[in-house]
């Protein structure tokens, strides 16, 4: 039998997808997850009952569970150097076939260090008008890539025409480099990100590495559907490119909308359920609008994860804010399951709650299926009004 | 202020006229860029006492007075419009636990966003002009994420530019009831009062003084929405006391919410009183907020 699950932050971002992909691919047996999506900023935690822990990036979140595979749609913006570190970290916590169960697609765009360079610079050179950026490249090669500059995982490991277009990105972003203004241009940072950009040798030790990567992974033509899918959404509709606040926003589409395209393309008949994921309250990461913000921090509200990054900056947390909810859920032209984590954490200080999942359900007018008092599978529940996906 | 007597005839028939009409109910607010000229604090300062006057008068010997103020940002717009529809219950109710009730209302929006156009509130008064006060709110309908909304001058407009009758004449508070769901600002900014009311004060004023003011004359009470921030529930609770925030859980229901807490908080008076003379102690607080929270 034919399913397939969407599953989608509808916050920004942090709202607890890779644990709930990994709870459903347990909880329905599925085979695949499949990344729709974002790139390799992608943070999603999956943490199992006896501790071992793992922050899914490129790999899908079901990647803990033997046979479940993932494919990288070309939605998706891959990174192999990121990939290549993230599989020794899985190899760490005990998962040893992460590269026989992952496929790429040829289509997908490469983020080289070169796209990452340049979004740090960028990043600094807007100083406290920062966007709060990951700071890894994503924007910056999705940029190129709508101008029409793109390196394709397909156009990898043949030789000079790899470096060409490793060159022709380096010297374009050199060039645009040389338009930003910083407050300070002699810091360590600057310096060593403007190297990067600089050096002609990186070229060809770049176009080696993703040599090395290519033996590695499976690259396939398009995407076969199966029994069971699970599609792993990252960041958060709020962020979407096109709804989110700019520029404090992704650039790709973070609704359901690249899924639905995958699974049209592919002639899928069968049944969809599109996953709308809220944590109990509402987080964000770095700058950007944030209506609900409350002046709690860490003390209050411990973060398992998060921590404050140099560029993504400051780590922040308020109350769980319905009309945002509601216009996220309009955006994604609505919802038919929502999952709530970090009930544990449901409380503020006083005992006031975040979220009351019987006002949510009446807000979106759909169920709540899927409640986490926890971080591991084990802490996931199905809820009261929960009825099973798969068979 | 405050003359004729609330009549539901006119309320219905002049309800019914818009409607036939198809006017909207909320007609002012539709067209509107600026706040109603009846409801511009501005023109406070140009009355005899620079207040807005609840009074005693032949037709209303023993007046109370209630303000009713609402948040006009984002979704909240929904809760004036519910009220409005709504209205002629509302007195109904306040009439069985009050005399002679004098209304008025007034709205808030986030003086960050909206300047000059943020507070709204308009004279007391006991007739079918409440309800025209009441529909010539400017129903702004956005808001600021900047984690508050100007509730701060709301309480500076109840303790500084109204004058009660009750209060003067018999010692007995008015009501104001605060419809909240973000946090309330840290002071009352001299720039602003300034701005809104054209008062020149000597300093900010920090909002636990500005409160105390207010309950002067006011028993306050706060709603907050089930649908609003935690954390500004919580601030609340902080800053008035548990027994004064009530939580709305059926937004459809404001009007009744209003009048049985004027109705609990009136019978509780009573049996103070009653303890009072008979020189024993009342065990409990007021049960009024803690009734209704639940």
């Amino acid at each position: 039998m034919k399913k397939a699950v969407i599953v989608a932050g509808m916050a920004y971002g942090d709202e607890a997808k890779g644990a709930t992909v990994d709870f459903l691919c347990r909880d329905l047996g599925a085979s695949l997850v499949v990344r729709y999506n974002g790139g390799h900023q992608a943070a999603h935690n999956v943490v199992l009952e006896d501790g071992r822990h793992h922050t899914f990036s490129q790999f899908g979140s079901g990647t803990f569970i033997p046979g479940v595979k993932t494919y990288l749609s070309r939605f998706m913006l891959v990174n192999p150097l990121a990939m290549m570190c993230e599989e020794e970290h899985l190899l760490s916590v005990g998962v040893t076939d992460a590269w026989q169960r992952t496929t790429v697609d040829e289509n997908c765009v490469v983020v080289t260090p070169y796209h990452r360079a340049f979004n740090r610079l960028e990043e600094i050179s807007r100083g406290h008008r920062a966007h709060g950026s990951c700071g890894v490249g994503i924007g910056v090669a999705r940029r190129l890539e709508l101008e029409g500059l793109a390196l394709r995982v397909k156009e990898l490991g043949k030789g000079a025409k790899t470096r060409d277009i490793l060159r022709t990105i380096r010297t374009r972003l050199q060039l645009e480099s040389v338009a930003l203004n910083y407050r300070f241009e002699d810091t360590p940072e600057v310096l060593q990100e403007q190297h990067t950009l600089a050096e002609y040798e990186n070229d060809s030790e770049l176009s080696g590495y993703y040599r090395a990567w290519l033996e590695k992974v499976k690259i396939v033509p398009g995407f076969t559907p199966q029994d069971g899918m699970i599609f792993e959404g990252a960041q958060g509709v709020l962020l979407d490119e096109k709804h989110g606040t700019a520029p404090h926003n992704t650039w790709t589409n973070t609704t359901f909308e690249n899924a639905f395209t995958l699974l049209n393309e592919a002639g899928y008949q069968g049944e969809v359920t599109k996953i709308g994921c809220w944590r109990s309250y509402f987080t964000r990461h770095g700058s950007g609008p944030f209506p609900s913000e409350s002046q709690w921090g860490e003390e209050e509200h411990p973060e398992l994860h998060n921590t404050c990054g140099r560029y993504q900056g400051r780590w922040r947390i308020g109350s769980f804010d319905y009309d945002s909810a509601e216009q996220a859920t309009k955006i994604c032209g609505g919802v038919d399951e929502i999952a709530i984590s970090h009930m544990d954490y449901r409380r503020d200080p006083s005992g006031t709650m975040w979220v009351e999942p019987k006002l949510l359900e009446d807000a979106l007018g759909a169920p709540v299926t899927i409640l986490s008092y926890g971080p591991t599978a084990q802490d996931r529940m199905r809820a009261w009004t929960a009825k099973p996906t798969f068979n | 202020m405050g003359g004729g007597t609330w009549d539901k005839t006119s309320y219905h028939s002049s309800k019914s006229t818009r409607a036939a009409r198809g006017i909207d109910d909320f007609a002012y607010s539709s067209a509107a860029s600026k706040v109603h000229s009846n409801l511009d604090p501005k023109r406070i300062n140009t009355k005899p006492f620079e207040k807005l006057e609840s009074r005693d008068s032949k037709e209303h010997p023993k007046s109370n007075a209630v303000l009713v103020s609402f948040d006009v940002t984002g979704s909240n717009i929904d809760r004036a419009r519910e009220a409005q529809k709504v209205l002629d219950r509302l007195m109904d109710m306040l009439g069985e636990s009050l005399s002679d009730v004098q209304v008025a209302f007034a709205a808030n929006d986030d003086y960050n966003v909206q300047r000059e156009n943020s507070v709204q509130i308009s004279d007391f008064e006991s007739d079918i002009r409440i309800d025209e006060h009441l529909r010539n709110i400017w129903l702004v309908g956005d808001g600021g994420g900047n984690d508050g909304e100007s509730y701060d001058l709301i309480l500076y407009a109840a303790a500084r530019k109204t004058v009660l009758d009750c209060v003067e004449k018999r010692g007995k508070k008015g009501y104001l009831f605060m419809y909240a769901d973000e946090p309330f600002f840290q002071s009352v900014s001299r720039k602003q009062v300034a701005d809104i009311f054209g008062d020149h004060i000597q300093a900010d004023i920090p909002i636990k003084t500005i409160i105390e003011e207010a309950r002067k004359l006011y028993n306050v009470f706060i709603i907050w929405p089930r649908r609003g921030y935690a954390h500004a529930l919580t601030q609340y609770q902080k800053l008035f006391g548990k027994e004064y925030v009530l939580q709305l859980q059926d937004p459809n229901m404001i009007c009744e919410l209003i009048g049985s807490t004027v109705k609990l908080y009136e019978q509780w008076l009573a049996e103070a009183a009653q303890h009072k003379q008979a020189g024993t102690e009342l065990a409990t607080t007021h049960p009024a907020g803690l009734a209704i929270a639940g």
